[in-house]
């Protein structure tokens, strides 16, 4: 995995490099209606992209493509340059995804769920690597209680944690301030940006235009399915941006 | 990862789930039992000594249903099904460690509802040769059933359909070791073949599960 | 029915999910008439309707399969998932069919085990064998085509929204 990163960092520098998402027309049709229309996506190493949207706009869908859960039903999907229809697991281990659900076992405790899809992932020293992520996550003192008696917010961190287990390079968010008191939503401002500063890319799924503006490189806007907006992020005031995102949605 | 290692892992993760929150294994054994104790007052102690494999099927394979589905509900819960399948485990493992769980608790609920069944009919069970043919059949039931409990969700019927799928496919099995049963209790019956059908059940469904549960676990 | 469950895993399109489905229907019927018919000559033959035996079970075993395809079916909402999960189904109920058949073989039987049939039945029987393979093949060609024409025309709005969207390749 640290080869991995160093290679990250050195792609960064060599723009013939494919980039780490390259999506092209991606369309999903579920019970007969169109859920995507043909949309254009790419992220580079070390980027963050934002998505904003009104709820059913399709966010969930496209992050659940790009993480290989779901097929698209037309269109091209490359992940790290390879064909993403055929994700075998080597290219699974490369992304980290924080869902909507906690994507936990409740009746474990919070350990043992780090500790199970570090085995899963084949990382060697386990028990290390889980002190490191529940040291990130700031859970040290709730390692022992299962996950079940967690509120929604620690649970949630959790989720980051077990997110952030193998060290992907690409992560994957869908809402994953949704229920984060303050403290533990600039703790996860700072993760994505400690991901980033490490040379990973984020796609971020969020309501919050103010945060797309502070975290992301670039902002897209989904409506009904297709890409209305895509700009830099930087060159933008969070409230023209908000009032934006809200106009088209 | 190492194959084993990955099974080893994900099935004591069953295992530790389940005894946890005991009401399950508790529930299904005790489920056993009463299907037992209903067919001893219905057909009688006299009536039942022959028929032990066929009385201990009908508790097997409705406990057995519970479990496949429990088991399997324990993923659905919080999607934690969405985490394992982006974790670079082969889909055929998480089927082979789902397996493995639900054989360990059909073994557990199985021996007790035995147990009941010897307590209640006297079963002469001719001990070595039924544990054999019923441990065959079991797995049989055990491969097609974990291979179905990952599309129970998708039915409006929800957990309804699991025996609506499973219990014709395993009647060949059910057929088969009551046949072979009977056979032991009457010297002069030979039943050729009846470990061929059994032996070729597992092979083939565990074969036909681990290929195909890949595209019944497609949300 | 078998071969249409496999072409759909492989190429997943919708096609061959209806093919499978007329096959199952056609299925259904066929063991029903056999076991109609195998009950009747058993109340003549041996004065009862139902004996356990080999044969009849056998039937039964391929009704009660096929059956149970076409009643969980209606039941799954998502077009995609229903066709995958009854693929999935078709193939597992192909491959016990000779299961099936040997375990039924284990049972105390009560048919001849030959059938010597007279040179002028055994005429008979293969002149009968011809339409009522043809019959099955246009019964399952029939469904296919009903199932097909319904299909067809509940997509046809969705299909045209699709055109004008302009995404291409669309929905298989």
């Amino acid at each position: 995995m640290t080869t991995a990163y160093a290679e990250g960092v050195i792609g960064a520098l060599d723009e013939a490099r494919s980039p780490i998402v390259r999506a092209v027309g991606l369309s999903k049709w579920l019970g007969g209606r169109p859920v995507l229309r043909g949309v254009d996506l790419t992220v580079g190493t070390s980027q963050c992209v934002a998505l904003l949207g009104a709820n059913g706009a399709g966010k969930s869908t496209l992050l659940r493509i790009l993480s290989t859960l779901t097929r698209p039903t037309a269109g091209r999907l490359e992940l790290f340059g390879l064909d993403a229809t055929r994700a075998g697991a080597l290219l699974r281990a490369r992304i980290g995804v924080i869902g909507h659900q906690l994507m936990l076992y409740r009746e474990l405790t919070v350990r043992e769920n780090l500790e199970l899809f570090g085995r899963l992932y084949g990382l060697g020293h386990v028990g290390a690597r889980v002190g490191e992520v529940l040291g990130l996550v700031g859970l040290e003192s709730r390692a022992e209680d299962r996950v079940r008696e967690l509120s929604r917010g620690l649970a949630q961190r959790v989720s980051i944690g077990r997110a952030l287990m193998h060290r992907p390079e690409l992560l994957l968010a869908d809402e994953p301030f949704t229920g984060l008191d303050t403290e533990s939503a600039e703790r996860l401002e700072s993760i994505v940006r400690g991901h980033r500063a490490g040379g990973g890319s984020v796609v971020l799924a969020t309501h919050d235009a103010a945060q797309a503006a502070r975290l992301a490189d670039r902002v897209a806007v989904l409506r009904g399915g297709r890409i209305a907006l895509h700009e830099p992020a930087g060159g933008h005031d969070p409230d023209a941006l908000a009032a934006c995102s809200r106009s088209l949605a | 990862m190492s194959g084993a290692r990955a099974i080893a892992a994900l099935a004591s993760k069953d295992l530790r789930i389940e005894t946890r929150s005991r009401e399950m294994v508790t529930l299904v054994a005790m489920l056993g039992v009463l299907v037992v104790v209903v067919l001893a007052l219905g057909l009688g102690p006299e009536a039942a000594g022959p028929r032990a494999a066929a009385i201990l099927w009908v508790a097997y394979l409705f406990s057995g249903v519970i479990c496949f589905e429990k088991t399997m509900q324990v993923e659905r819960q919080d999607d934690a099904l969405a985490a394992l399948l982006l974790a670079p485990v082969d889909r055929g493992q998480i089927y082979l460690a789902k397996l493995l769980a639900n054989l360990v608790l059909m073994t557990g609920t199985g021996l007790v509802i035995t147990v009941a069944g010897v307590l209640f009919f006297r079963f002469d069970l001719a001990a070595w040769g039924f544990a054999g043919v019923m441990a065959l059949g079991l797995i049989g039931f055990a491969a097609v059933g974990t291979l179905f409990s990952a599309c129970s969700s998708s039915s409006r019927l929800g957990g309804g359909v699991l025996p609506l799928l499973v219990f014709p496919l395993c009647l060949p099995l059910i057929l088969a070791s009551t046949q072979m049963v009977l056979a032991m209790h009457e010297p002069e019956r030979t039943v050729s073949g009846g470990y061929g059908v059994l032996v070729a059940f597992d092979i083939v469904f565990l074969a036909a599960g681990w290929l195909a549960f890949e595209f019944l676990l497609e949300p | 029915m078998f071969a249409a469950s496999v072409a759909y895993i492989w190429q997943r399109e919708e096609k061959w999910d209806w093919l499978a489905h007329a096959a199952a229907e056609v299925a259904v019927l066929f063991s029903m008439v056999v076991l109609l018919t195998g009950m009747i000559w058993a109340r003549k033959a041996w004065g009862m309707w139902w004996t356990w035996s080999p044969r009849l079970t056998f039937s039964l075993v391929l009704w009660l399969l096929y059956l149970a395809y076409l009643v969980v079916r209606p039941t799954i909402e998502s077009a995609e998932r229903r066709a995958m999960v009854c693929a999935v189904y078709g193939i597992i109920a192909f491959l016990d069919v000779p299961l099936v058949y040997f375990s039924t073989k284990l049972m105390l039987d009560m048919h001849p085990s030959s059938v010597d049939l007279a040179p002028a039945m055994q005429v008979t029987m293969s002149f009968w064998f011809a339409p009522v393979l043809m019959l099955c093949a246009g019964l399952i060609r029939v469904r296919y085509l009903i199932a097909r024409a319904g299909l067809e025309a509940v997509d046809a709005d969705a299909s045209a929204s699709r055109r004008a969207v302009g995404t291409s390749g669309g929905g298989a």
